[in-house]
């Protein structure tokens, strides 16, 4: 396992809660959690970070409230994917301690002072927060040299355009941001994540576990699987969001393949597109390395969805 | 009973291949040709039309020059990849056969309107400013045609850019109406056309016929091959325009999926990409039939049997 830890941007989201069982579950590190807008307002994503932390006791984790709107659109959310309140219309009760104080972008930024060269950046809501992060502290990828994102398509199909995925589309300008800077940035796309789709025997592991993570899982993704019914013809869902957090600390369940890479800003139906020149020749437009983008190429899904419903299940909570 | 069809073109040299490919099949009957500029300008792509023409003894077939500049946009050409004439390599003949004095957009509709509705095939390979102009000239043309067959877009990426394809790129807003039309359209994009390349056994069968006709198609084959080593890397060149062509003559040439394809206009990167859904996200109706799996083995017997009729004529 990459001994790394992780500062984790997101926007939670039902996937993104997953992703965070999923490190809690392999005994991941986390130095902190900025919320973002993206699948709903970055407070109510900042509340969700702090109940999923403690379903797994790591109450001991910051969490920031980070931008709550996009650079140069209007906010919109996601609610009718991840219910009402992001996590399935499962929250109740007071939160179990409150947001910390700070704000998302600035909190990166120190954090990459604080600690320069020693974590992965792991985002998987709209890009917001490392725009702004880098627009704060422009040797920002001096100090954290890779970023692994939750974002884009590819190919076709999108999820919110026709050629558009979310997290992109939600914040096409901080994305080219991203692109530009000059760190190791690798975009997970929905042509890797919709590989992930769980099997009904896979969906039951978790349903009949009884571990806390597992169990937690199971009572927020019975809103997902119904939202993802209507796109795949039956009841289950693609893990967007655990593959980018898994290959965080275990690259190696993929390979990679890196083209230069731009964002669209302007198409009708491609703004907040990545336009990756796939191409394989030449091209003086793109030939400067900071928009080098690396894609996952070939991902070994078995041992992806295998790692990931064991981490949630297992019994050993192991902690970082 | 023959299929009859328009072949609107650009020549170039696979458009050159589309013509011969189109004048050898006993399977089309070929009711005219068109040009448009893109290729090459029109005076250049018109006269390389001509001098194929004249190379082929295609003498019965109206041949018009049609728009000679994009609706919108300033224009761009392939000399990259076709040379300063268009059709740079082959030695060309002082064209003996004339040109129709009609402007090519009103040959197109002359011509649909002239046919039973359901008989015409429109076979664009160039840039798509004369059909769109045909459709704002004549709106009952959309009706009448049976289908278009065009090379053009691609799904997965471009040529010239790393969004679009060519023909899409130097008239988008041309091709938006195309794809548009209340009318079937298949799109033969780059993810096909790229299987269509002349290997060097491909162009030894070319050459062993041993005519005008094959000669000249190897001559081309040999100019395009170097150009495309250069310019893409590629190994052998692909051409793209005869495969049009080829899914006339037999449809199961190749294999087609229906997709929602919608040509970006907009875009800083990504203006001329025809965006293919084959999965009709949302439910939206998928109408364009996109052109996927090259049967290589019957594609190029057509081509090496049509060059060869051409040769014994």
């Amino acid at each position: 396992m990459s001994a790394k830890p992780v500062l984790f941007d997101c926007d939670p989201g039902i996937d993104d809660a997953l992703a965070l069982l999923h490190l809690g579950g392999i005994g991941g590190k986390l130095l902190g959690v900025a919320s973002v807008h993206g699948n709903v307002p970055a407070t109510t994503a900042a509340e969700n970070a702090v109940r999923i932390l403690d379903v797994m006791d790591m109450n001991d984790v910051p969490v920031w409230t980070g931008a709550a709107r996009p650079m140069a659109q209007p906010l919109l959310t996601a609610e009718h994917v991840h219910g009402p309140d992001g996590l399935g219309g499962t929250n109740s009760g007071a939160l179990p301690r409150p947001v910390s104080d700070g704000i998302g972008a600035v909190k990166i930024v120190e954090m990459a002072h604080a600690h320069p060269g020693e974590f992965t950046l792991v985002a998987v809501g709209p890009l917001t927060n490392l725009g702004l992060a880098l627009l704060l502290e422009p040797n920002l990828p001096d100090l954290i040299p890779e970023v692994m994102i939750m974002g884009g398509a590819m190919l076709p199909p999108g999820n919110v355009t026709e050629n558009a995925e979310a997290n992109t589309w939600h914040d096409p300008e901080a994305s080219q941001l991203v692109i530009e800077a000059a760190w190791q940035k690798t975009f997970v796309t929905l042509d890797a994540t919709m590989q992930t789709v769980l099997s009904d025997e896979q969906l039951g592991q978790l349903a009949n576990s009884d571990n806390p993570r597992a169990k937690y899982a199971w009572s927020i993704l019975q809103f997902y699987l119904d939202a993802y019914e209507q796109w795949l013809g039956r009841k289950s869902c693609p893990l967007h969001d655990p593959l980018a957090m898994a290959l965080a600390f275990d690259p190696a369940l993929a390979s990679y393949v890196t083209y230069p890479t731009r964002v669209e800003l302007r198409g009708e139906a491609t703004r907040g597109s990545l336009v990756p020149d796939l191409r394989g020749i030449a091209n003086p437009e793109t030939s400067d390395a900071s928009g080098d983008v690396r894609y996952v190429d070939e991902l070994d899904v078995e041992r992806f969805q295998a790692k990931f419903l064991e981490s949630l299940t297992s019994d050993s909570l192991q902690r970082g | 009973m023959a299929k009859k069809i328009i072949l609107d073109c650009d020549p170039g040299h696979d458009d050159a291949i589309a013509l011969l490919l189109a004048h050898g099949s006993p399977e089309i009957e070929l009711l005219a040709v068109t040009t448009v500029a893109g290729n090459q300008t029109l005076e250049k792509v018109t006269r390389n039309a001509l001098a194929v023409a004249t190379i082929g003894n295609i003498t019965d077939v109206p041949i018009a020059a049609g728009a000679g500049v994009p609706l919108v946009r300033p224009q761009i050409v392939a000399a990259d990849i076709h040379g300063d004439s268009g059709m740079d390599g082959p030695e060309l003949p002082e064209p003996t056969v004339d040109l129709d004095p009609r402007h090519g957009v009103d040959l197109i509709i002359e011509t649909i309107m002239n046919h039973p509705p359901g008989e015409v095939t429109l076979v664009p390979t160039g840039p798509l400013t004369n059909i769109a102009m045909a459709i704002q000239r004549e709106p009952e043309i959309v009706h009448r045609v049976a289908e278009v067959v065009l090379m053009g877009g691609g799904y997965s990426k471009g040529n010239t850019t790393p969004a679009a394809e060519f023909n899409i790129l130097v008239d988008p807003e041309a091709a938006s109406v195309v794809f548009n039309a209340d009318w079937s359209v298949t799109m033969v994009g780059l993810d096909l056309t790229h299987q269509a390349v002349a290997t060097p056994d491909v162009v030894e069968r070319f050459a062993q016929q041993g005519t005008p006709a094959s000669q000249f198609v190897v001559d081309l084959l040999e100019f395009f091959g170097r150009m495309y080593k250069k310019a893409q890397d590629f190994d052998a060149p692909p051409v793209h325009d005869a495969c049009a062509v080829a899914r006339v003559i037999d449809p199961s040439v190749m294999v087609v999926q229906p997709a929602h394809v919608v040509v970006e206009l907009a875009g800083t990167y990504t203006a001329g990409m025809t965006v293919t859904d084959f999965q009709g996200r949302g439910g939206v109706p998928r109408r364009t039939q996109v052109a996927t799996e090259l049967d290589r083995g019957k594609f190029w017997n057509l081509v090496v049997d049509a060059v060869a009729a051409v040769g014994s004529n």
